[in-house]
């Protein structure tokens, strides 16, 4: 009898450790025949692994969140191209009233590469907090406030804080059509000092999205975004005699301006299969950087890049098979042409994977 | 004879029986009628809920029809943080 009773306590507390412990996988395969994204192609195959732990503290109005993620790329030919990342974080959703709720949180973030390229390593402490109102069911504004704090760890020069405010508004209406409407602001202030007054970067992004129904589980969204750089500022650094700057390095969002436009089409064929296909035009100005030929002459006094996407993607739902099953095929292609030939690019990208969740 | 008449009777009473059900169904159907004119049917209302176009992610499909799918995981694993190494940088190429 003591023993059905331990069994049965174990499984009650395994039922209630299963509904707050949360815990996703994923494993795709990428095949990208340009890895850099550059004149000069490289292809490999990419193989991505993910693990992903979450555990719920619940109550009627509040629910915190710790969380952990773990992900690694690894390149099969350009193994020293792989790379680790790591999250940790805390996120708290306190529901305020039937109309508002309060998300904060806080996360650490660490990417470690591998080989020449740890000279990229960083870490990053980013905490949030929004409040989402819902002034109808059909209409939501949330507003919040993002501290990034990244830390180039053999890079000091380019360690930088990133302050964000945001404002977003949401919106449903009877003839199947929604609104969505952003803007944000985002200020870039570098850590180290190098007497330079020109060490803060401000930029503002308006976007604007619109999605309608044009068939049972079909719909199109076009969407618009628009990036000025209120104040610009960029850090470049000499290594071997070749001049690098920050954007070349990380891939710095503060770097360029511009626009971007984008239509999809998506395709429900069941609750389980589903079909989406994008078309990108992107036009960026990155001011600041010169355009140089291949022995490092500047030809022109900014780079311009004109970009052309295209994606398709198929998921299906195998939770009928193996519970919170499901998979994932995409094919990409970019056209990137720009005035600096280094930056004349096409990429091809498909990738085919699974994700799990228990 | 007695047959005949036990048979008959049985008949009127099985009718009267019937005439019975049949009136208490049409008072039942009256009164959850002017039940729901006050109150409506909670599953009614679900339904009714369900019905009402709600995109969260603007791409033109309602939300209460996509429950489990989600195009943006992809987006959402390639944003991992401020820089990825691309460039021309030393080793890069």
């Amino acid at each position: 009898m003591k023993t059905i009773i331990i069994i049965f306590a174990l499984f009650i507390s395994s039922t209630v450790l299963h509904a707050q412990f949360e815990v996703s996988s994923e494993f795709y395969r990428y095949s990208d025949d340009n890895i850099y994204n550059s004149a000069f192609k490289v292809s490999d195959n990419i193989y991505n692994t993910a693990l992903n732990g979450a555990y719920n503290f619940s109550s009627n109005k509040n629910t915190l969140q710790v969380y952990n993620q773990n992900s690694m790329n690894y390149y099969q030919e350009n193994i020293g191209t792989s790379s680790f990342f790591r999250k940790y974080g805390l996120a708290d959703n306190l529901r305020l009233s039937d109309e508002s709720q309060l998300n904060l949180g806080i996360n650490y973030s660490i990417k470690n590469n591998r080989e020449v390229f740890t000279l990229l390593d960083f870490t990053q402490i980013s905490t949030y907090g929004n409040m989402r109102y819902s002034f109808s069911e059909t209409d939501v504004l949330t507003g919040g406030y993002i501290y990034n704090y990244n830390n180039f760890n053999n890079f000091s020069l380019f360690s930088n804080s990133v302050h964000k405010t945001f404002l977003r508004f949401n919106s449903s209406f009877e003839t199947e059509t929604s609104l969505m409407l952003s803007c944000d602001l985002s200020a870039k202030l570098y850590s180290a000092e190098l007497g330079n007054p020109a060490s803060q970067a401000y930029q503002l992004n308006l976007y604007a999205q619109v999605g309608q129904s044009i068939a049972e589980n079909t719909g199109l969204s076009l969407y618009f975004q628009l990036k000025s750089n209120l104040s610009q500022v960029t850090r470049s650094f000499v290594y071997d005699n070749t001049l690098f700057y920050q954007d070349e390095l990380f891939n710095d969002v503060f770097s360029n301006e511009g626009y971007e436009t984008g239509i999809s089409f998506t395709k429900l064929f069941s609750s389980t299969l589903g079909l989406k296909a994008e078309l990108v035009y992107t036009k960026r100005d990155y001011s600041m950087l010169p355009v140089l030929d291949f022995d490092g002459n500047i030809i022109a006094a900014s780079r311009i890049d004109n970009q052309f996407g295209f994606g398709v993607e198929i998921q299906k739902d195998l939770s009928s098979y193996f519970q919170s099953l499901s998979a994932h095929i995409n094919w990409n292609y970019l056209h990137n042409n720009s005035n600096d030939t280094f930056y004349k690019y096409d990429n091809q990208l498909f990738s085919a994977g699974l994700d799990y969740a228990f | 004879m007695k047959i005949i008449f036990i048979l008959t009777i049985m008949l009127f009473l099985a009718q009267s029986v019937k005439a019975q059900d049949s009136t208490t169904v049409s008072v039942k159907k009256e009164k959850i009628s002017a039940q729901n004119e006050n109150n409506r049917d909670p599953l009614i209302d679900k339904k009714m809920k369900d019905d009402v176009f709600i995109d969260k992610d603007g791409d033109g499909i309602c939300d209460f029809r996509t429950k489990g799918m989600s195009f943006e995981k992809l987006k959402r694993r390639n944003r991992q943080g401020p820089g990825d190494g691309k460039g021309k940088g030393k080793g890069n190429h």
